[in-house]
């Protein structure tokens, strides 16, 4: 029977990172509307972090550009080097990290960050390997037979981050992974976040709340206004360094104080 | 209907008897005296009901309730211990309970011959229990029966397989090849009304025969009573030799309280029980007359058995005559 | 370890108390022993029949634990099945329900007459009382999975297999071990009641048919020797679904 057979293993199918744009999407829920008539293009290999207040809609678009929601208008499209590509072929090469770790408390770290190629079918020598590398990447080697209520939340997102280049995706999508740790740990997830992107060059999209983090991670920032939510702002971050000193830099502020002016802006607007 | 169903509740009525203790003989023959039957109203009862409608109890001055039994009452724990005047119990339990210090002492026994018996389709081979338990025939009935462990020692049976009972007929009715344990009044009867023939053979001829139907009290109560057990004696006797002439009457009030069984397969049942009723003792003594050889030979029966340590004088379990026990 | 003894002290402090009223009173009130014995005689009754008793409890103990391990594995199956569809479980959870009110000695002579005399009918009895609380716990549990990791498998395109065998059974393992704590208990009680239709007299009677031979002949204090041994079955079952239950509880709670 087909449906209790896990899918043949792919090899990944596309080597490149892709592109997605959304075309005039909106979605409603009954009668509120979260988001109306959006479009965004993500290059390839670039990373966009969507800015919005809470509620505005920016996690259903997210979940729309993932393919778990559906539009009701408008359509999302994928695209490499060659032209668009199927849907169905480009799900298969996007990971994902959400603001809870979302980890199988029955399951040790390999465990966890296996899973995925554990449901692709991937033979478990291979998954073994890929799970190993990925957790030594997130600097988790200590821990890699604990199970989560022994970890930290720091940790517990480390694992989840693990499970989610597991698989090396092509697309990454986070919905305010760090949404939920203190100030410390979130600034070093954001340098290996960064430094994951500098290293692998998938295309990311990532949801916050912080206009710092957007700063530092993405090449591209997008300020959403409140629900239903429009694009009030698109800019290029383009930062000289990634070091230690950049987040108090000039250059820094001055990209943090453009995005916060327009997401003020925006949310004065619309309680006019 | 089956004798195992009866003993699968009564641990409960066991337990539920609160205040355990035995009468106190020492009060006057009280105005009511309970009966308790120990199973639902059907032939074995139908001197009692007999006697109850004609007045028989009224006038001997006595005024008897007639309490229905079924699964459930644990009918000679209820008189070992009080809680009725009398009771119906089988012979064989007169003897376990004495052993295990219930005293009963039995006044009248309905049936000469045990009732109990194996049935075998009309269409077996088989003419006796002999040839029954010298064959590798099937027999379905209750576990450590005293009349198996004697029909073993008798004909051997090695080759005799024997399955639990089951709880019904309806195995029995399925398979041609089977034999079952059964009262002689009830299951074949049962059974010829859907249209199976049997043939039954009694279990006295295992050589164990205990009196059954023994209408029994308290060997307190009857050492304080000894009048009013000759008149409910009596009482019965009459409505025996009433139910006997003519049990269509009788059956009909009993089937209007039994749902279980039609009065058609009641009058079926009388007449196939009456030739356990009537005995050459019953002709010289009356009906429901019981003899000290009887008792004791089943006594000894059962103390080679194993199921009594010590032989119970004639006298402390039954009452014949106008003479009081002890 | 000390400890957990300690804890186990006031239970056998009461239930000596118990037995000591109860000797006392029995005495004391002059019941007979065929209505209530005291505990001494079913303790000599327990001792003079120990070799017969034993292989009793151990017959009663097999069909027991065969039936649980039925009831157990079915119960899941059927708890899983029911778990897929709304509709299936709401037209089949019912019927399922039925099974269960129906009381066990109405069954047990059907149970006969389907699946003839001995072990196998009394195995069956076991497994039919026992079956249905380890159905509804193994379908709450199934049902209580937590949604965001149902959303992680299905981003990750899980099959249907997959999302039961690595999601939904590791999430309803807490609920499926209650659900087999209570099938523990019942297990032995349906049992001994498959024993008194379908049990073999004979040497090695099973304590269902001990119980019912007992009544008969009115040997009440080997009746309660009969009944304790099949509770310690019972008890036994229990400890060891409640040990396994902590156990998993430790490898498999959030």
């Amino acid at each position: 029977m087909l449906c209790c057979m896990p899918p043949v293993a792919r090899a990944e199918t596309i080597l490149q990172p892709f592109a997605i744009v959304a075309h005039g999407v909106s979605r409603r829920f009954g009668d509120v509307e979260a988001v109306r008539d959006v479009a965004l293009q993500v290059d390839a290999g670039s990373f966009v972090a969507l800015i919005g207040p809470s509620g505005c809609g920016k996690t259903t678009l997210l979940r729309m550009l993932a393919g778990v929601d559906q539009p009701e208008s408008g359509r999302v499209e994928y695209l490499d080097a060659r032209g668009p590509i199927a849907a169905a072929v480009a799900l298969r090469g996007i990971s994902f990290c959400f603001q809870e770790p979302r980890l199988l408390p029955w399951r040790d770290v390999v465990g966890n960050v296996e899973l995925p190629l554990e449901l692709d079918g991937v033979p478990i020598g291979e998954r073994r390997e890929r799970a190993m590398a990925a957790i030594r990447r997130m600097g988790l080697d200590d821990a890699a037979t604990r199970r989560p209520h022994q970890l930290s939340g720091g940790m517990r997102m480390r694992a989840a981050m693990a499970r989610a280049i597991v698989t090396r995706p092509r697309l990454m999508l986070l919905d305010e992974p760090f949404g939920a740790l203190d100030d410390v740990t979130r600034q070093e997830l954001d340098d290996e976040l960064h430094q994951l992107w500098v290293e692998d060059r998938f295309t990311a999209v990532l949801v916050t709340h912080s206009i710092t983090e957007a700063v530092f991670l993405s090449t591209r920032a997008v300020v959403f206004s409140p629900r239903p939510a429009r694009i009030l702002l698109e800019r290029t971050i383009e930062l000289a360094a990634h070091d230690a000193a950049v987040r108090v830099s000039d250059e820094f502020n001055a990209y943090v104080r453009v995005l916060s002016l327009a997401l003020q802006r925006g949310i004065r607007e619309s309680r006019a | 209907m089956s004798r195992i169903l009866r003993i699968a509740f009564t641990i409960m009525a066991c337990w539920v008897l609160a205040g355990c203790r035995d009468a106190s003989p020492s009060e006057p023959a009280p105005s009511t005296i309970r009966l308790q039957l120990n199973w639902v109203p059907e032939p074995e009862f139908g001197g009692i009901y007999a006697a109850d409608a004609a007045g028989f109890f009224r006038d001997e001055g006595l005024q008897v309730e007639i309490i229905k039994g079924g699964p459930g009452v644990a009918a000679p724990q209820l008189a070992a211990s009080g809680r009725v005047e009398f009771a119906v119990v089988g012979g064989e339990q007169i003897l376990t309970l004495g052993e295990a210090g219930g005293e009963l002492v039995g006044i009248y026994a309905i049936y000469q011959d045990d009732p109990m018996a194996v049935m075998v389709h009309a269409t077996s081979p088989f003419a006796s229990l002999e040839e029954l338990w010298k064959s590798d025939a099937t027999v379905a009935c209750e576990a450590n029966l005293s009349w198996v462990t004697m029909l073993n020692e008798k004909f051997g049976g090695a080759s005799l397989k024997i399955v639990p009972h089951g709880g019904s007929i309806a195995l029995f009715a399925a398979d041609s090849n089977l034999a079952q344990q059964c009262f002689v009044f009830a299951e074949p009867v049962a059974l010829e009304m859907q249209g199976v023939a049997t043939k039954v053979f009694l279990v006295k001829e295992s050589g164990f025969n205990p009196y059954n139907g023994v209408i029994a009290t308290s060997a307190a109560y009857a050492k304080a009573n000894p009048e009013t057990c000759a008149k409910v004696r009596r009482a019965l006797q009459r409505g025996w030799e009433r139910y006997l002439k003519d049990p269509a009457p009788t059956n009909a009030v009993m089937a209007a309280m039994n749902p279980a069984m039609t009065k058609e397969a009641m009058d079926i049942a009388a007449k196939r029980q009456q030739p356990l009723i009537e005995s050459p003792d019953t002709e010289r003594l009356g009906l429901g007359a019981m003899t000290a050889e009887r008792w004791s030979n089943t006594a000894q029966q059962l103390q080679r058995l194993g199921k009594i340590t010590t032989l119970p004088a004639p006298e402390e379990i039954f009452l014949w005559g106008t003479s009081a026990p002890r | 370890m000390k400890h957990r003894s300690l804890a186990l002290l006031p239970p056998l402090i009461a239930i000596a108390a118990a037995l000591l009223l109860w000797e006392i009173a029995v005495r004391a009130l002059n019941v007979p022993a065929y209505l209530l014995p005291p505990p001494s005689r079913v303790a000599v009754a327990l001792w003079d029949d120990r070799a017969a008793l034993a292989m009793s409890t151990m017959r009663t103990a097999s069909a027991t634990l065969a039936g649980f391990l039925i009831a157990a594995v079915l119960g899941i199956v059927i708890g899983s099945l029911l778990s897929t569809s709304r509709r299936l479980e709401r037209g089949l959870y019912p019927l399922t329900l039925l099974f269960q009110m129906v009381p066990l000695v109405a069954i047990a002579p059907l149970l006969v007459i389907w699946l003839g005399n001995g072990i196998r009918t009394v195995i069956a009895s076991s497994a039919v009382v026992a079956i249905f609380p380890v159905i509804a716990n193994t379908l709450s549990g199934l049902r209580s999975a937590d949604p965001h990791l149902d959303e992680l498998f299905t981003l990750h395109h899980a099959t249907r297999w997959q999302r039961w065998f690595k999601l939904g059974l590791p999430s309803a393992v807490p609920s499926m071990l209650t659900g087999c704590r209570i099938a523990a208990g019942l297990a032995t009680i349906g049992a001994v009641v498959g024993e008194f239709v379908a049990g073999f007299g004979g040497a090695s009677a099973p304590l269902g048919i001990v119980i019912m031979t007992s009544l008969r002949e009115f040997r009440t204090e080997k009746v309660f020797a009969a009944v304790a041994l099949a509770s310690l079955v019972g008890f036994a079952l229990f400890g060891i679904v409640n040990g396994a239950a902590h156990v998993a509880a430790r490898r498999y709670a959030a």
